[in-house]
């Protein structure tokens, strides 16, 4: 009885492992900026190109005027930027392997600002 | 012996589990409501600041139909934030998402406001980051990808996923590009679904020649048995026959 119940276990932890092993996180906090800064990469590289939902949450004081610019290079090779000019943004990304994506912001600092760029890779 | 290597391989397979436990979900349902309503909360306060992307769908049956705003407000590190979608008397349902902010202890509610029909539904559907141990992880992913194609699927649909025998709510990420090139030739897509008023519901995104990916984030709800598809084709006629260089990539989160 004991050992079907063990049995039983496995074979649910193999497909829950299955469903959700094909979701992975990107996580990159700029927390408290007092300057702008340069293209920063949000992630590791990938080795294989990747599908990845990203999205982008700039906090900022009023007054403030900075935004954010995030690029990738997709799987054709083809380099690619977009503004965020405030608030907030997704950006459904095809990143090329071996690249990343990448985040870099300009403008006026009123005190700091906080940018978040999260998201998730799906996997086969 | 033999025990010791079940519980071994037992182990083995859980330790994906928690590498993957900080993606968590939120999910709430308003579900044949009759009336509009005031700030409900959505979802347990954060212990710490966190991020989310979040998604609302609104919809309501054919029939007398009513006009509802569905509000939902949250607190960011700069104070306040709200995002608003609002369901027309058309008859077409509603979807939004959007990344939000939300700073520890603080409260994430949804309310509506407007004109019921009959009844109408409302579901708030998101995705928490890195927050262990704050919410369930049921989260499941459906992939359809369409790479280095150089035809229109037309008429043939390419299926996604089937839903269970439940209703179901989806997070739909597509991205298209067309190999950069001079033909001019816009290649578009349909992802077409069926919701549970068995209304068909379909979301188009056109590539650009120029290479630009086409991005489109949104939320469904598919009717209990019904087939999540995709179909490419040209979009100056004939909608079929050989195309420049594409490649689509379907994504799609099952709550």
């Amino acid at each position: 009885m004991a050992r079907k119940l063990l049995a039983s276990s496995i074979i649910v932890l193999a497909l829950l492992t299955t469903a959700s092993a094909s979701l992975t996180e990107v996580r990159q906090d700029f927390l408290n900026q007092t300057a702008t800064f340069s293209s920063t990469s949000v992630m590791t590289a990938p080795t294989s190109d990747g599908s990845y939902l990203i999205t982008v949450y700039l906090d900022q004081p009023a007054g403030g005027t900075v935004s954010a610019t995030i690029g990738w290079t997709d799987e054709n090779g083809n380099q690619q930027q977009f503004p965020v000019l405030g608030g907030s943004a997704w950006f459904a990304v095809r990143l090329k392997a071996n690249t990343t994506v990448t985040v870099a912001t300009t403008g006026t600092v009123s005190g700091t600002y906080n940018l978040f760029v999260d998201g998730m890779g799906f996997w086969n | 012996m033999k025990w010791k290597r079940l519980l071994a391989i037992t182990m083995l397979l859980a330790a994906p589990l928690n590498a993957t436990a900080r993606l968590t979900d939120i999910a709430k349902d308003f579900v044949n409501r009759t009336t509009i309503f005031s700030a409900t909360r959505v979802m347990a306060p954060p212990t710490a600041s966190g991020s989310y992307l979040m998604s609302i769908f609104i919809n309501q049956p054919s029939g007398s139909l009513g006009t509802i705003t569905a509000t939902l407000r949250w607190t960011d590190e700069q104070g306040p934030q709200s995002k608003s979608l609002a369901l027309l008397d058309n008859g077409l349902p509603q979807g939004i998402a959007f990344p939000i902010r939300v700073v520890a202890n603080t409260r994430v509610t949804v309310e509506t406001k407007g004109t019921v029909g009959t009844t109408y539904d409302l579901f708030v559907r998101g995705v928490g980051f890195w927050i262990p141990a704050a919410g369930k992880t049921s989260l499941t992913s459906y992939h359809k990808d369409l790479l280095q194609w150089t035809n229109a699927s037309y008429p043939n649909l390419q299926s996604i996923l089937t839903a269970p025998s439940v209703d179901k709510s989806y997070l739909v990420r597509v991205d298209f590009d067309e190999v950069p090139n001079s033909a001019g030739d816009v290649m578009c897509v349909d992802i077409i679904s069926t919701d549970e008023y068995s209304g068909s519901q379909t979301q188009t995104g056109c590539a650009n020649p120029n290479g630009v990916p086409t991005m489109m984030v949104f939320p469904i709800r598919v009717k209990a048995g019904a087939t999540l598809q995709l179909m490419t084709y040209h979009f100056s006629p004939p909608k079929w026959g050989a195309s420049p260089a594409y490649n689509l990539t379907v994504d799609v989160i099952g709550f």
